[in-house]
């Protein structure tokens, strides 16, 4: 018998399991956005009394941090330390997903060994590098191989060799990253164009650039936009291993920020400066999405399947 | 110009795997040959190792009279069409056929006028500024097509450009394919799995199996003279019918016996007493009402009537499991259930060893009349 | 060049280069596990001890076991008392819990959006934004309105906000996995009498069992190694182990080395291990789609 029961078609009781966490989840979150707003307006230190006493100052203290040298410094200096090591991660992920993409004996053991850097805590990295970075440590013994006469150099104790090193201590910790994502990336294309390209008569460098980079493309995107984003808000190597120094050498946004708030307890100030920062990454990121969306959609046009 | 040889070709995979054994094979300029077989019978690798995408073990490869072993694909003046076409998914239409050029350096002003006479050639023109993934099966055949037109290879290579696509289809595309080589008088190397694409297309048949090619001979020959069961039964639809049993001499008179069931046979008949495979093409089988006037070999009954518009398939119990299939013309009236006397033309008889060979009666070359 | 010795070069070159990157990749950590294991006579030598001779278990009954550190010329002692023990449960209570509910609400999300587009994809493209934003910009007013909730200090402060951080990775993860079960199957359930939910569990959960504990293990690596949050938002009862162990560097004023790698194992092998175990999956925890498997 035929049971004449309604067809819910959106899928009803499990629409509202699903979303609901997400609903309570968004809830929750709004008294932050809402809060933010507030302190960027008001001006507190927190020492002086409870927040919701804070005299109310207007666009004053955002303008303040909008103009303050410090402030765009290190916003320079997140930029560029972002810009370069995911600039040396794409190059080196690319060229490690190169030398893996076809199978042969012991593939598999250098992925595994590949990926420890991604893994490890990243403030055991910090640890660690220090160790490592020591003037009388193993990189300059090492570096010391390959010049006369030894090399002391102080990796964090100079203000450009504490920059560069954090660029490269970035870069050995997620080249992985890059690696993995370029890697299924080539894996999955598909490769008779590639054939075909060759029997064509393309050139090794023509088939790379006609044909493997376009239909690389959506998963190059995808890894520099995780990989910058990310690198912006790098905050627990810097702070283990530099804390923003030598002087402000390596004071980025999130070293910054939490200076201000929770050292110098100067709240409205870092507030402020939160605000103008998720303004600025959420325009980045608006565009990330719009990118990686449209990417997608031209993946699917692309593959789609052509009737037989 | 345009010959292919193949000397000695052997391809091995890891684990032992032999996908081509011990091949050779010479090919003309200009024909048409289609390399047919099951899948996994090395067809497709020996194509494969013609363009340049694998390299043999051994053997040598020969492509107008140059040997071909150590140039790369782009350098061997070849063509070759995918089962799965692979056009380049980002590149429109037009620059999907204009690749070539573009990699030899053609200038832009030429490359277009190339591009736009080889899409006219193949009936795309209006699709040129499309992407691949908004075509039709058959406009994206084409589109492959052209693309290794304008390059003007010496040879084409072709591995199963058509399995793709549905019946209809299938059928307009192959008239395409053989108009091309009419056209352009190139040699055509054509992979397939279908004997009945082999047998339309090809000047020349290769049948492989196992990694060996068991006949080579045109589409005629193949079909009547086949060598040994394999080659007999995988061409012709609906196929030979193969009646496993002893050939027995009585004073002079040869006859086969599977069973209870007797045929006596005439005309030329192998020398052989024993087990044998006899064939018989449903085409080469006389049905008539059971008691009506003419020869008769044996009864049988009707378990199935399949009418196909000009012909009629019978499907006929003679005593053994396996039914014979007979065709008839269209008019013809059968029921199902229905006593028959079939009579098989004697001279189109097969006869087939135990190691599946075929038996030649002495002196008899088969011919297609 | 011929074909076949442009192919051993190939491979050569691409041997050599893997190999100097291994290096690369192992030093490290071969570092930071041999220090470990090193007397403190050995932690800053020149030229650089490479291999702990005598190798020592003293680190790790320090740093573990509470034992006093043996008074040395030269090494100053650590002055605060850490109990790695309960940053260590700690960590197993606040990542466990965050990681098995962000991954039970996501899978349920992941799930509606693919069977039955509760909302549309794109949606889902934009809980990235929650993921991609930066913590250091949330977290002034997340702390006050933490402290106001008091939510401070506390393991379900942090369970909420690790898994709100964490269910569009768990999302998107598990969502790759139920994309590669054809629709078919759970429809033919239905068919038979089975309701969505009865299907989804009975049909597609097993079936993406792997790929349901590969996400379990990618989420338990993210929120384990979590410090930003954790360092702002914990102080004594709910801290989490790497900011025990970054509050180690501050505590000693010298570099205590062979205590802090001893520590560092603790924190980061499991891990490792982990990692290695799902390595198989781990392109899948961020692709969002984007990567077509063949």
């Amino acid at each position: 018998m035929v049971q004449a029961t309604p067809v819910r078609r959106k899928g009803g009781l499990l629409r509202w399991g699903a979303l609901t966490p997400l609903v309570l989840a968004l809830l929750f979150m709004i008294p932050v956005l809402l809060l933010q707003i507030y302190l960027t307006l008001h001006q507190w230190t927190a020492y002086l009394g409870p927040w919701w006493s804070a005299k109310f100052v207007g666009l004053e203290v955002f303008w303040e941090a909008l103009t303050e040298e410090r402030f765009l410094l290190a916003l320079a200096r997140s930029f560029i330390f972002a810009g370069l090591s995911t600039l040396l991660t794409l190059l080196l992920g690319f060229g490690l997903a190169y030398l893996l993409q076809k199978p042969f004996r012991g593939r598999g053991f250098y992925y595994m060994i590949f990926i420890i850097p991604m893994l490890t805590v990243p403030v055991v990295i910090g640890f660690t590098f220090q160790m490592l970075l020591y003037q009388d440590g193993p990189i300059n013994q090492i570096l010391s191989l390959f010049v006369p006469g030894d090399i002391r150099l102080s990796w964090l104790g100079d203000p450009t060799a504490a920059f560069a090193s954090m660029v490269l201590i970035e870069t050995w910790n997620w080249t992985p990253f890059v690696m993995i994502i370029l890697l299924a990336g080539l894996v999955s294309m598909p490769k008779e164009p590639v054939e075909a390209a060759q029997v064509l008569g393309a050139s090794r460098w023509q088939i790379f650039t006609q044909v493997t980079l376009p239909l690389l493309k959506p998963v190059i995107l995808l890894a520099i936009i995780l990989r910058f984003l990310e690198a912006l808000a790098e905050f627990p190597k810097f702070w283990t291993i530099t804390q923003g120094g030598p002087g402000t050498a390596t004071e980025t946004i999130p070293v910054y920020l939490y200076l201000t708030a929770w050292e110098y307890a100067n709240v409205s100030h870092a507030a402020a400066m939160s605000y103008i920062v998720l303004l600025l990454v959420g325009t980045i990121i608006y565009f990330a999405i719009r990118t990686l969306l449209r990417q997608k959609q031209s993946l699917d046009v692309m593959f789609a399947k052509t009737e037989g | 110009m345009g010959s292919i040889r193949l000397e000695n070709l052997r391809k091995e995979f890891g684990g032992g795997v032999v996908a081509v054994a011990n091949t050779n094979l010479t090919i003309e300029e200009g024909e048409f040959v289609v390399l047919v077989g099951p899948s996994g019978c090395g067809k497709t690798t020996t194509l494969r190792m013609i363009a340049g995408l694998e390299e043999p073990t051994r053997g040598d490869i020969y492509i107008g009279a140059v040997r071909v072993n150590d140039l790369e694909p782009g350098a061997r003046d070849i063509g070759l069409v995918f089962q799965n076409l692979a056009l380049f998914p980002h590149m429109s239409v037009f620059d999907n056929i204009g690749f070539g050029p573009k990699m030899k350096k053609v200038d832009p002003e030429e490359r277009r006028r190339l591009v736009e006479d080889v899409a006219r050639m193949v009936r795309i023109h209006p699709l040129l500024s499309k992407l691949p993934g908004q075509l039709s099966g058959g406009e994206a055949q084409r589109v492959a097509l052209a693309r290794t037109l304008i390059t003007q290879p010496q040879v084409f290579l072709l591995d199963e450009p058509l399995s793709n696509l549905d019946a209809k289809l299938r059928k307009e595309m192959r008239a395409e394919v053989d108009r091309l080589h009419k056209e352009l008088e190139t040699t055509f190397v054509y992979v397939t799995h279908d004997q009945e694409e082999a047998m339309t297309l090809a000047d020349r048949i290769v049948v492989m199996r196992d990694g060996h090619i068991d006949q080579v001979g045109t589409p005629l020959e193949i079909y009547h003279d086949p060598v040994n069961l394999f080659v007999a039964d995988f061409f012709g639809s609906p196929p030979m019918n193969l009646l496993e049993g002893e050939t027995h001499r009585e004073n002079g008179a040869p006859s086969f016996r599977a069973g209870e069931f007797i045929v006596h046979l005439s005309g030329s008949v192998p020398e052989v007493e024993g087990p044998v495979t006899l064939g018989i093409r449903p085409e080469h089988m006389a049905v008539g009402d059971a008691g009506s006037a003419g020869d008769k070999d044996f009864s049988a009954k009707i378990v199935l009537v399949e009418p196909l518009g000009k012909d009629i398939l019978l499907y006929l119990d003679y005593g053994s499991e396996k039914n014979l299939i007979a065709v008839v013309e269209g008019h013809r009236n059968f029921q199902t259930g229905a006593a028959v006397s079939v009579h098989l033309q004697q001279d189109r008889l097969y006869y087939f060893g135990a190691d599946e060979r075929r038996l030649r009666p002495a002196g008899a070359v088969r011919t297609a009349s | 060049m011929r074909r076949d010795t442009r192919r051993k070069v190939f491979l050569s070159v691409r041997h050599a280069l893997l190999s100097l990157w291994l290096l690369i990749s192992i030093l490290p950590i071969y570092w930071m596990v041999t220090t470990a294991f090193k007397l403190p006579e050995q932690w800053y030598t020149w030229p650089p001890t490479w291999f702990p001779s005598p190798p020592t278990l003293e680190n790790f009954y320090v740093t573990w076991m509470g034992y006093q550190m043996i008074p040395r010329p030269g090494v100053v002692l650590p002055t605060i008392n850490l109990d790695p023990l309960l940053a260590l449960g700690n960590s197993v209570v606040i990542a466990g819990s965050a990681t098995l509910l962000s991954v039970a609400i996501g899978l349920l999300l992941a799930y509606g959006v693919s069977r039955y587009q509760i909302i549309p994809e794109k949606r889902m493209f934009n809980l990235l934004i929650l993921r991609m934003m930066p913590p250091i910009v949330i977290a002034i007013p997340l702390v006050i309105w933490y402290s106001t909730l008091r939510f401070l200090d506390t393991w379900h402060g942090m369970i909420i906000i690790y898994t709100i951080t964490t269910i569009p990775y768990a999302a998107w993860m598990t969502k790759s996995f139920i994309d590669e079960v054809p629709e078919e199957m759970e429809q033919a359930a239905q068919l038979l009498g089975a309701s969505k939910l009865r299907a989804f569990f009975t049909i597609v959960v097993p079936l993406i069992r792997s790929g349901i504990v590969a996400t379990c293990m990618f989420i338990l690596i993210l929120t384990w190694s979590e410090y930003l949050l954790a360092l702002v938002m914990t102080a004594a009862d709910a801290q989490t182990m790497p900011v025990q162990l970054s509050k180690f560097e501050g505590a000693s004023e010298g570099r205590l080395y062979g205590l802090q790698s001893a520590m560092s194992i603790g924190v980061t092998i499991p891990l490792i291990v982990i990692g290695i175990l799902i390595h198989k999956h781990l392109v899948r925890g961020f692709s969002f789609g984007m990567i077509r498997r063949q």
